[in-house]
C-alpha cells in the first residue's frame, strides 16, 4: 500500500455557530480514487472546500504530501498541484473557453501541453474554444469546469459532482477519463458523487458522510454490498 | 468656423483628461465591481505632488524641462501608487465580503479625508504654476481670431490614447489581466486556481492610482492651477464619463470622457458657462434611460 497523499485528522468546520464537519478522519493515498458519498447537506462540499482552506478548519489537521497545509492561504494550497472542480461549476462567464482553460494553468508553470491533452479529452470544448463561458450549455460548462481543473496537471484532483447535469453518455466518458488518468498517470482523485453506484464502482475506496461525520469506510465493492448503503444511497440504481 | 474649431480642440483635450481619469475608475470597477470614489482625490494628490516636485526642482536649479518632467512623473506616480495601495488596505479590504454599500461609504469617507488632509497641509487657496510646456501651432486665422493647438493638448491626447491601448492590451491579453478579470467574476474560484487575489486587487489599485497621477500631472500642466477640490470635480466628471461609456469598458471610459468634455465645452461656448454641468449630467441621464449599460457597456447575456 502506497503512502498517504492527503490526510484529514479530526477536522471540524463551522459556518458561524453551525458545525458542518465533525472531527472528520480521512485518508487519500497516492494513486487512489476515493469517493465520498452522503445525502444532501451532509457536508461533502464543505469537506472538499475545507481541504482548500475556504472555509478554514477550526479544529484538526490537514496534511498533504507530508506538509501541514491546515493554515495555508487557499492560493498557496492550490499551487501544490491540487486542483478542485467545485460544486456549481463556477466557470468564468465573461471569459472565453480558451481563457477559462488558461486560468486553470495560470499558477502551474509545468502545465505545458495540457491544452491539447484536455481538448482531446473534451473535443466539444475545442469546437467552442472562442465562445464565452456564460453562453455554454450546462453540460458544456460542466465539461469546461473539469477540463480547467485538469489544466494544471494536478497530482490530487478534487471533483465535486462532476456528472451533474450531464447526459449519461458524457458521464460514462468522464468516468472513463478519470479512470484512465488515474491508471496511466497516477492521478489521485477525491470524488463526490450523487450517483453513488457509479462512483463506488469507479473508486478504490469510499467514505460515507452523515450529518458532517464519517460513519463508514471501505473499498468501493465493500460499500456497494453494505445494506445500509444500498438502502440509503443506491435506491433505484442498477 | 474658427471659433468652433477651437472649441472642438479644447473639448477634445478636456475630454481626454476626463477619459484618462475614467480609465482608472473603470479598471477598479472591472476588477472588484466597486466604484472607488477616492480615485478623484488620488488624482488631486498626484497633481499636488507634481506641483511640489516641479517647484522644488526649479528651486534646486534643474532647468531642463524634460528632466524635470520625467522626475516629477516618477515621483507623482510612485507616491500616488502608495496612496492607492494604502487606501485599499485601510478602507476597502477590511470590508470585503460585507454588504455592497459598505465599501462605497468607506470610499466617500476616504475621499473627504484626503481632501481635508490636503486642504490642511497645502492650504485652501488656488496654487498657480507658470507654464512648463508653452507654445503650439497656429492652425488657421480668421480675422483677428487664431486657432491654437497647444503642445500640451497634443501631449494629453497622445498620452490618453497610449494609456488606453496599453491597458486594453494588459487587461485582455496578459495573465495579470486575466487574473484581474477572474477576480471580478468569481473571487473564490480565482483563489481556487492559485491566484493570489489580495495581491491582484492591491495591484489593480496601485495601477489605477498611477494612472490618476499621470492625469494629475497633465491637468496641472494644462491648466496651470490646482486646489484641494479639483479631485472632486474632475472625479465626478470622470465617473460620469465611465458610466456613460459603460462602466467596466476601457474604450468606453475614454469615449465617455470625450463626450462629456465636448458637451461641456460646446455648451459653455454657445450657451452658458454656468449650466455646463447641468448639460453634461442631463445627457448622462437621458443616455442611461435608453442605454442602461452605457455606450460600450456589456450586455449581460449569460445563463444562470
Ligand atoms: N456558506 C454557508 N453558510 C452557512 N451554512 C452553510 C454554508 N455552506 C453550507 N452550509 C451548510 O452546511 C451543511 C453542509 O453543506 P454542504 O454544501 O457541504 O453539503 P453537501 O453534502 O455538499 O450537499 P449536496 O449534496 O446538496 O451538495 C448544510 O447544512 C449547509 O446548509
Ligand atoms: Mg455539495
Amino acid at each position: 500500500m502506497s503512502d498517504a497523499l492527503l490526510t484529514l485528522a479530526g477536522v471540524s468546520t463551522f459556518y458561524g455557530a453551525v458545525q458542518a464537519l465533525k472531527s472528520v478522519d480521512l485518508v487519500v493515498r497516492e494513486g487512489e480514487i476515493v469517493t465520498l458519498i452522503g445525502a444532501n447537506g451532509a457536508g461533502k462540499s464543505t469537506l472538499m472546500m475545507t481541504i482548500c482552506g475556504n472555509p478554514r478548519a477550526r479544529a484538526g489537521r490537514i496534511t498533504y504530501a507530508g506538509d501541514d497545509i491546515t493554515a495555508l492561504p487557499t492560493h498557496l494550497i492550490m499551487r501544490r498541484a491540487i486542483a478542485h472542480a467545485p460544486e456549481g461549476r463556477r466557470i468564468f462567464p465573461r471569459m472565453t473557453v480558451r481563457e477559462n482553460l488558461l486560468m486553470g494553468a495560470q499558477s502551474a508553470p509545468e502545465a505545458a501541453g495540457a491544452f491539447e491533452r484536455v481538448l482531446a479529452l473534451f473535443p466539444r470544448l475545442a469546437e467552442r474554444i472562442g465562445q464565452r463561458g456564460g453562453t455554454l450549455s450546462g453540460g458544456e460548462q460542466q465539461m469546461l469546469a473539469i477540463a480547467r481543473a485538469l489544466m494544471s496537471r494536478p497530482r490530487l484532483l478534487l471533483l465535486d459532482e462532476p456528472s451533474l447535469g450531464l447526459a449519461p453518455m458524457i458521464v460514462r466518458q468522464i468516468f472513463a477519463a478519470i479512470r484512465a488518468l488515474n491508471r496511466d498517470q497516477g492521478l489521485t482523485v477525491l470524488l463526490v458523487e450523487q450517483n453513488a453506484f457509479q462512483a463506488l464502482k469507479l473508486a478504490h475506496r469510499g467514505y460515507v458522510l452523515v450529518n458532517g461525520a464519517i460513519t463508514m469506510e471501505g473499498s468501493g465493492m465493500e460499500l456497494l454490498r453494505r445494506p445500509e448503503v444500498r438502502s440509503a444511497y443506491l435506491e433505484g440504481s442498477a | 468656423m474658427a471659433y468652433a474649431l477651437q472649441q472642438l480642440i479644447n473639448g477634445v483635450t478636456l475630454g481626454m483628461i476626463y477619459g484618462l481619469i475614467a480609465v482608472g475608475y473603470t479598471m477598479v470597477y472591472g476588477i472588484i465591481g466597486m466604484i472607488n470614489f477616492a480615485h478623484g482625490d488620488v488624482f488631486m494628490i498626484g497633481a499636488f505632488v507634481s506641483l511640489v516636485s516641479l517647484l522644488g526642482l526649479a528651486a534646486l536649479g534643474v532647468s531642463a524641462v524634460p528632466l524635470a518632467l520625467g522626475l516629477t512623473l516618477l515621483g507623482a506616480v510612485a507616491i500616488s501608487a502608495l496612496y492607492g495601495w494604502a487606501i485599499e488596505r485601510l478602507a476597502y479590504r477590511p470590508l470585503r465580503g460585507s454588504f455592497r454599500l459598505a465599501p462605497l461609504i468607506s470610499a466617500i469617507g476616504m475621499s473627504i479625508a484626503l481632501e481635508n488632509y490636503v486642504q490642511v497641509v497645502q492650504g485652501a487657496r488656488v496654487k498657480p504654476l507658470a507654464p512648463v510646456v508653452p507654445g503650439g501651432l497656429t492652425l488657421m486665422t480668421e480675422g483677428s481670431f487664431a486657432v491654437q493647438l497647444g503642445w500640451m493638448q497634443v501631449v494629453i491626447v497622445v498620452v490618453t490614447l497610449a494609456v488606453l491601448a496599453l491597458f486594453t492590451w494588459l487587461v485582455t491579453k496578459t495573465p495579470l489581466g486575466r487574473a484581474m478579470r477572474a477576480c471580478e467574476q468569481d473571487l473564490k474560484m480565482a483563489a481556487l486556481l492559485g491566484i493570489d487575489t489580495d495581491r491582484t486587487i492591491s495591484l489593480t489599485f496601485v495601477i489605477g492610482a498611477a494612472l490618476a497621477a499621470v492625469a494629475g500631472l497633465l491637468f496641472l500642466l494644462y491648466y496651470g492651477s490646482i486646489d484641494f477640490f479639483v479631485g472632486f470635480i474632475a472625479g465626478v466628471k470622470a465617473f460620469t464619463a465611465a458610466v456613460l461609456g459603460g462602466v467596466g469598458s476601457l474604450p468606453g471610459a475614454v469615449l465617455g470622457g470625450l463626450l462629456i468634455g465636448l458637451i461641456e465645452t460646446i455648451w459653455s461656448a454657445y450657451f452658458s458657462v454656468q449650466y455646463k454641468d447641468v448639460a453634461a449630467f442631463s445627457i448622462l441621464a437621458v443616455a442611461l434611460i435608453f442605454m442602461p449599460t452605457g455606450l460600450l457597456g456589456r450586455a449581460d447575456v449569460e445563463k444562470v
